[in-house]
């Protein structure tokens, strides 16, 4: 699929938000349009899959009949509809009734239909609790269809919605089908919205650029990256998920390269975001046993998975990434000074989770997985409760990489961002150092990567060398003790240009030479003062 | 008695609360500097509290960047040993606590470009798209930097560690009339936070926080919480000595104060915390007179519809939001409030 579809697809998305959102804010609207696609994608990826279930039994319909093929069909073979849903249960493992499916959602809201709000009020209760094996409780909880944002009386907002699903049917009709197309562009969309509204929405938004790099770093093989992306990963863990981009982004970077991929993991705070996950993970075509996505605390462990008790059932995964909200306040308190995750190392102060997050990873990464995280700088350096934990994780060798990134990449912030690469079990005992702060491309409000950018820090990873000028070095535990366990990217890798060395003998001779003529000079100039009869200087 | 007595004086004292009005050139930051010297002296000369005192505001210098045509003007941060906690603060914790005074320009923190070192300046701007620098006033430069250092209070990797007091030396100076509830409001939400945990030692010159800050701890709606741990004193120099007493014992000497700076308004201008002043006066000169209630003082001097006019002093003084209306006194309350004021003085005739 030609990546500029997706582009335009994203894009005719975005003005259809734009001409729309007026009276909401982009928040609320986010959530309904997103909703939209979202129920879109899975009945286009349904009746596809009914035609060629059904082969020649699939009805063909005039033009001018606008009733779905696959009511006509269930209005026809009611004795088969059991044997049907069955079957497609096993094929893409979701059944929608010809109701709810899209085509006629939009065809209601073609007509402007009075049922249509009702309908679809039906279709999203319907998909949360039947449509998959497994439920998706509350995936629409946040899509309030009785909101005041959409109309005052039910008969507004059910014009309104039919006003919204025809501008989204018809900006949509003309895209291909395909899975990844839909699926990208519901993350350009939620890509857009986050750069729409800044800080807020930023929150949980990863750059795709940061994205990439973190599921490159992770996808190569652990103890040995250069020999490439290794081939089989069974558990990958992103506990502070967001929309689940980066999970998605780790796993294809995986496939793509021949690997297989067993389940992936996720953990969101926020409902919303938890919600866009879930609906991300099935827009990109993943069946629901392939993925686990939990709403709950990261920090305060809410997922009973994790809490696994008996050590031989513990969680372990093979790649672990995460980009946590930066320097979050938090409670730590005795409980959780107590708590595995961290009693071996102490707790992260009041004022900055940072490292809690990262422990709260590490806790759970596989000896022989890697774990890359996203987090402030402060982390290299401060003092206190940071610096201790910093350093057990440096002498226990834990810590294989420090990536310093540019400023102004994030929607949120413009502070600049590090990579930690780390370890459970590593094979060298240096830490490499990577200072790509002055490698982007400058914006006027962000700053972006680019490829020849990201390529240059994933290679420096994968095949380590001791040194690279101005940009690169392996340093040795014993430099880093001598620097009090800081690791202070400045301090290992200086980006500045070093003077040029000045031949102080050549520079003496050029003085000396300088000064024998500004004495001749002087002597000529008293010469003439004496014939003018003035006094010499 | 000497910086040092006093200081030894405030750090025995039973109350968590502390506060001080100082005259104008008595030596409060001498007292914070002779607090931070003691109680270092008790602890093996280690820091044990956090200051904020006229030494915290030198650590920021305007810069003109006068070789570049003022192009890049900005607040300069210097180093110092707060550098290393710059790193917790961010922009948007920032802006939370400079919300309460509504500012009108934007700003973005500039890092060093060794990021250890914390926040090399600041640069204000107006229109978010091209952030072309701007100066700002030098009131607005104050609030700034008492707001940044209200961020930095909530850092707990520096207050966790010098964790037994918060001395604040005069937040506001005198030019600040505009925004005295705002920073009063900010210093008792920094009570509320944290005054079941250390001491909080706060002087001030400026009469119109320190009575608003006494009418709140001891008087208002939640004063429930802070009534028996909050001391108010009054340090006066006396023959080139130091003189810390309560509040009750100096309530002569204050309330002349009170008076001077009641006038001084009137003839320049009057903003609505006067209110917090006028209905301080009124008290004290009522339990001068013996009796409890500022409605016998109003009798005495002969206002008509008392009890309206004791309401009305009461809820112009106790408002809690200001924020949405005029600092400026409304016109209507501006004459009440020169009625009553002129009736204290013929009936009183304070000579101060």
């Amino acid at each position: 699929m030609a990546q500029k579809d997706q582009q335009q697809l994203g894009k005719t998305l975005w003005d259809i938000a734009d001409q729309l959102r007026g009276a909401m804010n982009a928040d609320s609207f986010r959530d309904y349009m997103l909703s939209f696609i979202f129920l879109r994608y899975l009945s286009d990826n349904y009746e596809a899959a009914a035609q060629k279930e059904l082969g020649s039994d699939y009805p063909k319909l005039n033009n001018d009949d606008k009733r779905t093929p696959l009511s006509v069909w269930y209005e026809a073979n009611e004795g088969d509809i059991e044997e049907f849903e069955k079957q497609m249960r096993r094929k893409v493992h979701y059944i929608i009734q010809p109701a709810y499916l899209w085509s006629n959602i939009a065809e209601l809201a073609r007509i402007q239909s009075e049922d249509l709000l009702v309908t679809l009020e039906n279709g999203f209760r319907y998909i949360e609790n039947e449509s998959f094996e497994s439920t998706f409780q509350g995936l629409f909880s946040e899509i309030n269809l009785n909101s005041d944002k959409l109309g005052k009386t039910s008969k507004d907002r059910n014009k309104q919605l039919c006003n919204i699903i025809t501008k989204i049917a018809e900006g949509i009709a003309k895209f291909s089908k395909e899975t990844d197309v839909l699926g990208d562009a519901y993350e350009y969309l939620i890509g857009q919205f986050a750069a729409g509204s800044g800080q807020k929405a930023g929150e949980f938004y990863t750059p795709q650029q940061l994205s990439t790099i973190l599921s490159r770093i992770v996808s190569l093989d652990s103890q040995e990256p250069k020999t490439g992306v290794k081939g089989k990963f069974d558990k990958i863990l992103d506990f502070a998920c967001g929309s689940g981009s980066l999970l998605l982004n780790v796993r294809k970077r995986i496939k793509d390269n021949g690997g297989s991929v067993g389940k992936i993991y996720g953990q969101e705070k926020n409902i919303t975001t938890y919600n866009l996950a879930r609906m991300n993970m099935l827009l990109h075509g993943m069946k629901d046993a392939e993925f686990d996505i939990f709403h709950g605390d990261t920090l305060e462990n809410h997922w009973p998975l994790l809490n696994e008790m008996n050590p031989s059932k513990k969680m372990e995964f093979d790649a672990i990434v995460a980009n946590p909200p930066f320097s979050l306040r938090w409670e730590p308190n005795d409980v959780l000074a107590e708590d595995f995750r961290f009693n071996s190392y102490g707790l992260a102060p009041k004022s900055a989770a940072d490292f809690a997050f990262l422990l709260h990873g590490f806790h759970y990464l596989a000896k022989e997985g890697t774990m890359a995280i996203i987090l402030p700088h402060g982390v290299l350096f401060r003092g206190g409760a940071e610096e201790k934990i910093r350093t057990k994780l440096l002498k226990d060798n834990n810590i294989d990489t420090v990536i310093g990134l540019p400023s102004n990449l994030f929607y949120s912030t413009g502070i600049p961002v590090c990579i930690l690469v780390l370890k459970k079990c590593k094979k060298q005992d240096d830490v490499l150092f990577i200072n790509a702060s002055e490698h982007y491309k400058p914006g006027k409000r962000q700053n972006t990567l680019e490829e020849d950018h990201i390529k240059q820090i994933v290679e420096t990873y994968q095949f380590r060398p001791e040194q690279v000028d101005r940009y690169a070095r392996r340093v040795s535990m014993s430099e880093i003790e001598q620097n009090g366990y800081n690791l202070n990217i400045s301090r290992y890798v200086s980006t500045a240009v070093s003077e040029e060395k000045i031949d102080i003998k050549a520079v003496n001779e050029k003085i000396i030479e300088i000064e024998k003529k500004a004495a001749e000079a002087t002597a000529i100039h008293n010469q003439f003062l004496k014939e003018l009869g003035l006094p010499p200087i | 008695m000497n910086e040092l007595a006093i200081a030894q004086q405030l750090f025995e004292s039973q109350e968590n609360l502390i506060l001080i009005y100082a005259f104008n050139a008595t030596g409060k930051t001498r007292l914070s500097v002779a607090y931070k010297d003691f109680t270092k002296s008790q602890n093996n000369g280690k820091h044990t509290g956090v200051y904020y005192n006229a030494f915290s505001e030198d650590l920021f210098v305007w810069e003109n960047d006068e070789e570049n045509n003022n192009s890049n003007v900005c607040l300069n941060i210097l180093y110092s040993s707060l550098s290393k906690y710059h790193s917790f603060i961010s922009k948007h914790d920032l802006e939370e606590v400079l919300s309460i005074y509504n500012p009108k320009y934007k700003f973005r923190l500039n890092l060093h470009e060794n990021l250890e070192l914390g926040i090399e300046s600041v640069t204000f701007y107006l229109d978010e798209e091209n952030q072309i620098p701007i100066k700002i006033s030098r009131g607005e430069e104050r609030l700034f930097v008492w707001c940044f250092f209200l961020t930095l209070f909530a850092v707990d990797e520096w207050a966790s560690n010098q964790d037994k007091h918060f001395f604040i030396d005069d937040p506001v100076s005198s030019l600040d009339e505009h925004n005295i509830f705002f920073t009063a409001e900010s210093i008792f939400d920094l009570i509320e936070k944290n005054f079941l945990d250390k001491k909080i030692i706060i002087t001030t010159h400026h009469i119109g926080l320190f009575s608003i800050l006494f009418d709140k701890l001891k008087k208002g709606e939640k004063s429930g919480r802070y009534k028996e741990d909050t001391k108010p004193f009054i340090l006066t120099l006396q023959d080139r000595s130091l003189e810390l007493n309560s509040l009750k014992n100096e309530v002569f000497l204050f309330h002349l104060h009170l008076i001077k700076t009641l006038d001084t308004a009137i003839r320049t201008e009057l903003f609505a915390f006067h209110f917090v002043l006028l209905r301080q006066l009124l008290e004290n000169i009522a339990s001068f007179l013996g009796v409890g209630r500022l409605s016998y003082v109003l009798e005495q001097i002969a206002v008509e519809n008392v009890r309206e006019v004791s309401e009305t002093i009461n809820a112009l003084s106790h408002k809690n939001v200001y924020r949405l209306q005029s600092n400026k006194m409304a016109p209507a309350d501006e004459s009440l409030f020169i009625e009553i004021f002129q009736k204290i003085q013929n009936k009183y005739n304070f000579k101060y």
